[in-house]
């Protein structure tokens, strides 16, 4: 109810009117079905139901019934007995049901909650209005998550229902310092955005910056969580990923431990996780299911994987061209013999394998699923033995670039193997006009970027710069989880009270 | 104005370490071993010594004139036509020493690495990064500073370490081949470069967290020890491998790197040594910058503090190409005339105003000429 709401917007108690608006706000919208129903003695007294025929299920719309059987006594029966005004009663003090409803007064929540999949009943002669929800539109299964594969752990993925997701969240985080706050964003999409947080993990000044950036979105129509996260990014042209997604609850749990701050949104299966620091882009969930050895050379192997996908390509043409003398003699012959025939200078062929391979990759994704293996049939022709035939690329080349491929592809979060893609480039520039030394100056470049880059308030770059000897038990090696557990990343969580205000991070 | 940045003592700890050590490690060596021959550790240790006595002047006035600049510090102490022309004489001096550490970087590629490559090349996109990193604040190059500093002690140490096998300790004796004169002599150059330069730091110090005084004091002293030890090591390194030619080899540390073959596995070192000078250059690059910009702002008073900070570097960037006039030059400018600049200007000033500090402490104390033990 909203004793605010404009007189205009008020149900009426004359049903047709009430019928006629909503007729006029539905008008021309095919699947909404207005049906009329009558019922008292004689059948005097009219009533009339509202709903979305393509989001309802229209074999449970037996509403109207409940209503009047909850009034009646214990008996199945047409209901002859009632009368709109005690209908009005009844429900206007909220008596039980067998069904939650709920009530409501104006039009636009009537049209609210007929476009939510609710149906709206209608009596004559009451200027109220109750609607249940029934059916739902159908959702996918619970299933693990595609892009986010683990060998352990659990298997449960996030999904396009609002309501699922944050019931996933609720059922790994079962304290009442589980805090979800909700809003509705845009005139049209008019969906749900919900955040959530632990209360007592969470830096109070963050969640408060969070809440000042998020202002205004409410008029927005985002349809996805993306569009959260780029309206409450810090830097817009920075190709660094500033906040996390997943589709795994345990990820998300584990970030809500962390103190982070997750934005779900209605139909959206990924959630947002804010903010992300570039090293957590190391690590995965997985991480932490897995012996701390094995854990520990995985971390070694992506920060291995960083640097080849960065700067590979780059160190190949610098040296090649510019510093031959470092490498090892036997290996600078082999260079050399593979390069004899080449046309192209380094630079030039790096550009040019490295373009296909971008181009291949592009392909993969977007090519319908029968067509895929084609192309990576062609894609391995074309870039590998055929471009060797042809002299346009030396083997070392071929190799330079699938190790770049593969080391892209081992980076567990896309959004990061992204900026690497991007960041290559002009790395690749940089080696090709001055060596190492255009390459070092071009990494000093980059680092001072990173440097200056925060996300929600925080330095981008935390744990590193500034450098932190703490934080590297989960960069650089993942410790033991005892050791994790007993001096949690979060120190707020230690204490277990209200959260402090977070020590500002230099 | 905005509010003045602050670093953590820690952070601070770290600058030190790149502003002392910068690319002296792979350089100083050189002339060391040319003026004091097997000397050079000992003169190094000496001026150490003097170096140290530099910064408990640096951190007194910092304790006597918290948050308070060299020029702040002059200003209040002698007055602001004075302090003009400290500043002035601070600006000339970095003027030169800017410049020469940027050269250093083109001259080390020109003569090494990149032979055909013109060193306007080198010298404008070590200037481009520099700038853009002492635009960026003095934050931000902590931050970064603590990570790079760490890089570069430990390739330094990985190639000192992959050196074992070249050592002859044998060749550090005679301890005093040429008397004590060599010894003194070398003891004035590294007097003066790097480790009389720890003066120019107190430009640095009113960024320092005021909270966090006797921490800082402590962090900085630990500092400034392991750059000293740093130094030493590599002047010993490089006597024990090159014995009496050390002083004929330039850029030691590289040469080291260069002579490396542990089997087929540790071979061409001399990349990881070129970085490290790069990122040490760099490094005291953005620091003395960001000194030339802080005085230049003080002196005239500007209330936008970024405004010089690309027509300085370009100045600074036009010197350094027009400044030294081939290798031999260059050596003399920066191994003869700078030690004595550092000296005469730099530490002259530091002591002056800590004398006056002291004395001015003293009377305000006591001012009716009391003894310490009156009631």
């Amino acid at each position: 109810m909203t004793p605010q709401a404009p007189e205009a917007d008020r149900l009426s108690a004359d049903m047709h009117a009430n019928r006629r608006r909503i007729e006029h706000v539905f008008s021309e919208c095919f699947d909404i079905q207005i049906q009329p129903w009558h019922y008292g003695p004689d059948l005097g007294h009219a009533a009339v139901s509202v709903y979305c025929r393509s989001i309802v299920n229209e074999k449970d719309v037996h509403t109207v019934k409940q209503t009047l059987q909850s009034l009646v006594p214990h008996e199945l029966g047409q209901a002859e007995s009632i009368s709109p005004e005690q209908i009005g009663r009844y429900f206007g003090q909220r008596g039980v049901s067998p069904q939650p409803y709920r009530l409501i007064s104006t039009i636009g929540e009537a049209q609210n909650d007929v476009l939510e999949g609710y149906v709206v009943l209608i009596f004559d002669g009451w200027d109220q209005a109750i609607s249940y929800l029934v059916g739902k539109f159908p959702k996918r299964q619970v299933t693990e998550p595609v892009n986010e594969p683990v060998v352990h752990g659990p298997r449960e993925g996030t999904i396009e229902d609002l309501d699922t997701n944050l019931g996933m969240l609720r059922q790994r985080l079962k304290t009442p310092r589980l805090k979800m706050e909700s809003l509705t964003v845009g005139d049209n999409v008019s969906s749900k955005v919900v955040y959530v947080y632990l209360a007592h993990a969470v830096d109070l000044d963050m969640l408060a910056e969070f809440r000042r950036r998020l202002a205004g979105i409410e008029r927005c129509d985002a349809v996805s969580t993306s569009y959260v996260e780029q309206w409450i990014e810090d830097h817009t042209w920075t190709p660094f990923p500033q906040h996390r997604y997943t589709e795994r609850t345990d990820t998300a749990a584990a970030a809500l431990l962390d103190g982070k701050i997750l934005v779900l949104m209605e139909n959206s299966p990924t959630v947002l996780i804010c903010p992300a620091l570039f090293v957590e882009f190391f690590g995965t969930s997985e991480d932490y299911y897995v012996r701390t050895s094995f854990a520990t050379l995985v971390r070694w192997l992506r920060i291995l994987a960083y640097f080849m996908a960065a700067s590979l390509p780059s160190l190949y043409i610098a040296i090649s061209t510019f510093h031959p003398e470092l490498f090892p003699t036997v290996l600078l012959l082999a260079v050399l013999d593979s390069r004899e025939g080449i046309p192209f200078p380094a630079f030039f062929e790096a550009m040019i394998m490295e373009i296909s391979f971008e181009l291949l990759r592009e392909a993969g994704i977007r090519l319908p699923r029968p067509v895929g293996p084609a192309v990576s049939i062609v894609g391995a022709l074309v870039i590998g033995q055929a471009a060797i035939s042809a002299k346009i690329a030396s083997p070392i080349m071929v190799i330079v670039v699938a190790l770049t491929g593969i080391a892209s592809f081992s980076i567990p979060h896309y959004d990061m193997g992204i900026a690497l893609r991007i960041v290559r480039f002009p790395l690749m520039v940089s080696a090709g006009i001055l060596g190492l030394f255009g390459m070092m100056i071009a990494y000093l470049l980059l680092f001072l970027h990173l440097t200056c880059l925060h996300t929600l308030g925080r330095p981008y770059l935390s744990g590193l710069a500034p450098l932190k000897l703490r934080d590297m038990r989960d960069i650089l090696i993942r410790a033991p989880l005892r050791t994790l557990m007993r001096s949690p990343r979060n120190r707020r969580l230690n204490g277990g009270g209200p959260a402090r205000e977070g020590a500002g991070s230099r | 104005m905005k509010p003045r940045e602050t670093v953590t003592s820690s952070q601070m700890a770290f600058l030190a370490i790149a502003f002392s050590i910068g690319s002296s490690i792979v350089y100083i060596p050189s002339p060391l071993e040319q003026a004091a021959g097997n000397a050079a550790w000992l003169s190094l240790a000496a001026s150490f010594g003097f170096g140290l006595l530099v910064l408990s002047c640096v951190l007194y006035l910092n304790r006597t004139h918290p948050g308070q600049s060299m020029v702040e510090c002059c200003r209040s102490l002698l007055g602001p036509a004075p302090a003009a022309v400290a500043a002035v004489f601070l600006i000339a001096m970095l003027f030169f020493a800017l410049p020469a550490i940027v050269a250093g970087i083109g001259d080390f590629q020109t003569s090494i690495v990149m032979k055909e490559t013109p060193d306007y090349v080198f010298n404008s996109f070590s200037f481009l990064a520099v700038v853009l990193t002492v635009r960026a604040g003095i934050l931000v190059m902590a931050r970064m500073f603590l990570l790079l500093v760490v890089v570069m002690l430990l390739f330094s140490f990985t190639v000192i370490l992959l050196a074992l096998p070249l050592y002859r300790p044998e060749y550090l004796l005679p301890l005093l081949p040429g008397g004590m004169k060599p010894l003194l002599h070398g003891t004035f150059i590294a007097s003066g470069f790097p480790f009389g330069e720890i003066a120019l730091f107190t430009m640095l110090m009113p960024y320092a967290a005021n909270s966090e005084s006797a921490k800082l004091n402590r962090r900085l002293y630990a500092a400034y020890s392991a750059t000293g030890v740093t130094l030493l090591l590599s002047a010993v390194c490089s006597t024990m491998t090159f014995g009496p030619a050390a002083g004929e080899v330039q850029f030691a540390l590289f040469r080291i790197s260069y002579e490396i073959q542990i089997g087929e596995l540790f071979q061409r070192m001399e990349a990881i040594i070129g970085i490290a000078l790069i990122l040490g250059s760099y490094m005291k690059a953005c620091l003395f910058l960001f000194i030339l910009n802080r005085t230049a702002v003080e002196l005239l008073r500007l209330r936008d503090d970024k405004a010089l900070l690309f027509p300085l570097s370009f100045v600074c960037l036009l010197l350094s190409l027009t400044m030294f006039r081939n290798p031999a030059d260059f050596n003399h400018q920066v191994y003869v005339i700078w030690p004595f600049i550092v000296l005469s200007t730099g530490c002259t000033l530091v002591f002056l105003l800590s004398a006056l500090a002291w004395l001015s402490r003293r009377t305000r104390s006591f001012p009716n000429g009391r003894s310490e033990n009156a009631p």
